[in-house]
């Protein structure tokens, strides 16, 4: 029994051994990339010297996820003073945390419609509230293309799989508007339906969207074209929607009603609207309002 | 009545240690169930019995939730029917690396479900390890109902065989070495003496392996994906219903609430009857 | 007639057994606890493997080292009683005696007649559709010889079987054994850690020391013989020594 337990003793002593090992391991891998990014951001002098930052807190729709680190970047360059933080999800979700009490400074809205629901409730400064930047809905495909889709039109064939947001968030809205625009203009009723039968999973995030297609578990998705122009360069084909077959998904921006910080809010309002600001939100795919 | 001496009993309590801890211990136990309890009683002042009864009918609901009980019936038979004789065998005999099937067996229960989502598509993704030799079998698993059963036996087998295991372990082997004595076989022994004896902690182990399947999220939305009546559970619904629809979204969680009290009952009601037996 | 010499090593010690035991004879093991008397009846029901050694019951082979050859349990047909009775609480008196005969798979009838007639010698019919669960100590000492017995054993093992009994069971229980062993025509092997209930029952007795086996003539111990033991055994036990 003693030699037994011994015996346990040690190989669990072993086991434990590994298991410390691979957590440094991990622990000093994830250490170095962080080092590497942190040089990056600490090289702006500026930043240093402020001792105290005013924390601002922007509540930006998922699409933006690209998008946020260069903006907090060049708005903190501009105003040093600034922290700037993102709270990043689905429109409809920071809708919902804003009006259970969610505390932030700026709301920017993937949809007009969930703006208009806060604006209604009293949950933002209305006189605000303006348009920045408009996306439309493009086809993605992963970089293999293994299913050999051509154009929008061959996304009814059978044992393909698709895709989308669910009909709840803005992406999921925008893309029924150009399926059904598709269908009318050019494909018809059939090849709708034989799109919809292959879908095999509706998103709640576009970031959900994107990556099954970039694992290539889908052969299609519809998404933002700012989605598009944010993933790693060759990663991802894309087939473009005409236009006038598309659906035009406009952003908007306001000042929460509840913010204490005021002033810097309005501040990147106005820096989001500036030259700088548009200037890389078309870096990122989004189009001018 | 006399002010002071209302503030006399008062000193007085607090003086007596025993009351002084018996007023600290309900303030403590008290503050502990209020935190735990109190957001499951706010969840069912949001809706109305009328409004609740009326998103019954919705299709989301009844498809979700029958979907939520047939993958996690399907799930729990699997990790019983498997995980009771591998649990047996891995605990009657010594191996070599018997401690790394252990620390194996175990890391699905602290893995992040999402992780557990990502590792399952990237071994029966269609790109995966083996997903792809699938695929060219013409045979997918991925974003199919069967996926939703795997993710949940990922995720909540392990909570079974570590319970097998814990009774297993307890169980005096006397009994089996007797039965073998007596001509039975291994598997007769499993079957006749140790699945017996240890039924009603099974049985609970099983209960509490549904109920943790009932409820995975992470690794189903990853690996099985969102589609209402295919993949779309009950906790799938209730986040893609939070998008829009919050009355749903309360409605199937109340559902869930129900189930889980009914749940933890029977395990209750099992385990007591099983002491009663010993 | 038992015939088991073989070794195996312990926690703090190798355990060297040499023992024998005729058809009708109670050879009684008596020693402290962890002295290794449970783990040599294991070694001769299979239920562990020595390291080296080995067992025979007449004609019948159980275990060898020097061809590998290892009977499973199962096949050894030992009536084992363990120290606990083990009887199995969820099946009754019946189900209990039964086990055995369903295992060979007897003929219903058969398997009736004998779990009958086992359960009358042992004074356990009128308690046979009770779950085993509900039985006094006494009354699980009988299901469990009787279990035991039904099968016919080659070789009858007892581990602590006066255990937790009054006297007038663990009367009964003595009458029994030597009444059965007698009946059936087989050696039986007892442990124990109590001096007196050695003396009672003992046709002869091995005194387990540390691992080591010393068989017990007139309360006097035997020095092994060069050829069951080695040597350096003989050197750490004087001849003659008191047991």
């Amino acid at each position: 029994m003693k030699q037994r337990s011994c015996k346990t003793y040690q190989s669990r002593t072993a086991v434990a051994c590994i298991l410390i090992l691979l957590l440094v391991g991990s622990a000093s891998f994830a250490g170095c990339t962080g080092v590497t990014t942190q040089a990056g951001t600490e090289a702006t002098p500026t930043l240093t010297q402020a001792q105290s930052r005013t924390p601002l807190v922007i509540y930006a729709a998922a699409s933006l996820t690209g998008a946020s680190p260069v903006l907090k970047q060049a708005f903190e360059k501009a105003y040093p003073q600034y922290d700037v933080s993102f709270d990043l999800d689905g429109t409809q979700m920071l809708t919902q945390k804003i009006e259970q009490g969610a505390e932030a400074d700026v709301f920017l809205s993937a949809s007009t419609r969930y703006t208009d629901r806060l604006k209604s409730g009293g949950y933002l400064e209305n006189s605000t509230v303006k348009k920045f930047a408009s996306n439309y809905i493009i086809i993605i495909l992963p970089k293999a293309n293994t299913a050999k889709i051509e154009s929008a039109a061959d996304l009814d064939h059978t044992s393909l799989r698709i895709a989308m947001g669910t009909e709840e968030v803005p992406v999921g809205i925008n893309t029924r508007q150009a399926i059904d625009k598709m269908a009318n203009t050019s494909y018809g009723p059939s090849w709708k339906e034989g799109l919809y039968s292959n879908v095999v999973t509706y998103e709640t995030t576009e970031p959900g969207v994107v990556t099954k297609v970039n694992l290539g578990e889908v052969d299609a998705g519809f998404v933002y074209e700012s989605s598009y122009k944010a993933a790693k360069a060759g990663t991802l084909k894309a087939i473009v929607i005409p236009k006038d077959q598309n659906s035009l998904q406009t952003y908007t921006v306001g000042i929460l009603a509840k913010t204490g910080e005021k002033e810097g809010a309005s501040r990147f309002l106005e820096f989001l609207t500036s030259a700088d600001g548009q200037k890389i939100l078309a870096d990122f795919g989004f189009a001018s309002a | 009545m006399d002010l002071s001496r209302i503030f006399a009993s008062i000193r007085g309590a607090w003086k007596t240690p025993g009351t002084l801890a018996v007023v600290f211990g309900i303030a403590l136990v008290g503050a502990v169930c209020f935190y735990l309890f109190a957001p499951i009683i706010a969840l069912f002042f949001r809706t109305s019995p009328a409004l609740f009864l009326t998103s019954l009918k919705n299709p989301v609901v009844i498809e979700s939730l029958k979907l939520s009980l047939i993958t996690s019936a399907a799930a729990t038979l699997i990790a019983v029917a498997v995980g009771t004789p591998a649990a047996y065998l891995h605990s009657r005999h010594r191996y070599p690396g018997k401690e790394i099937v252990d620390v194996i067996i175990d890391l699905p229960l602290i893995l992040p479900p999402a992780v557990a989502g990502v590792a399952l598509l990237m071994l029966w993704g269609r790109m995966g390890l083996l997903g792809r030799y699938l695929n060219l079998l013409g045979f997918h698993v991925a974003f199919t109902t069967l996926a939703v059963v795997m993710a949940q036996l990922f995720v909540a087998s392990p909570l079974y065989i570590r319970q097998a295991k814990e009774l297993i372990s307890h169980l005096d082997r006397s009994y089996e070495q007797t039965a073998r004595t007596l001509g039975a076989s291994t598997g007769t022994v499993f079957l006749r003496i140790v699945v017996p004896l240890i039924g009603g902690g099974l049985i609970s182990a099983g209960i509490t392996t549904f109920a943790r399947a009932l409820g995975e999220f992470g690794a189903t939305i990853m690996f099985a994906g969102n589609l209402s009546g295919v993949t779309q559970t009950m906790p799938l619904a209730i986040y893609s219903a939070m998008q829009g629809d919050f009355e749903t979204a309360i409605s199937i969680s109340i559902i869930l609430v129900i189930i889980s009290i009914a749940i933890m009952a029977a395990v209750r009601l099992i385990t007591r009857r099983g002491e009663i037996h010993a | 007639m038992l015939n088991a010499g073989f070794s195996l090593p312990l926690r703090d010690f190798i355990l060297e057994v040499k023992v024998d035991a005729r058809p009708g004879e109670i050879a009684v093991f008596m020693g402290e606890n962890g002295a290794g008397k449970t783990t040599a009846l294991h070694c001769i029901a299979g239920l562990c493997t020595p390291e080296r050694g080995s067992i025979s019951l007449g004609s019948k082979l159980f275990f060898d080292s020097a061809s590998g050859f290892h009977l499973p349990p199962e096949e050894r047909q030992v009536g084992y009683v363990f120290q606990n009775a083990a009887v199995f609480p969820h099946m009754t008196v019946a189900g209990n005696v039964e086990f055995g005969l369903r295992n060979r798979r007897l003929e219903e009838s058969v398997v009736e007649k004998r779990a009958t007639e086992w359960m009358e010698i042992m004074e356990i019919s009128d308690l046979r559709d009770i779950k085993a669960s509900h039985l006094s100590g006494g009354q699980k000492q009988r299901v469990a010889l009787a279990r035991a017995l039904a099968i016919e054993p080659r070789i009858l093992m007892l581990d602590e079987p006066f255990n937790g009994l009054d006297g007038r069971s663990q009367e009964n229980v003595d009458l029994h054994i030597r009444q059965s062993t007698k009946k059936l025509s087989i050696p039986c092997l007892l442990v124990t850690h109590r001096r007196d209930d050695a003396y009672r029952v003992a046709d002869h007795i091995y005194r387990f020391v540390q691992g080591k086996v010393l068989r017990e003539v007139d309360g006097v111990c035997i020095p092994p013989g060069n050829k069951m033991y080695p040597t350096r055994h003989a050197d750490t036990i004087e001849p003659g020594h008191r047991c």
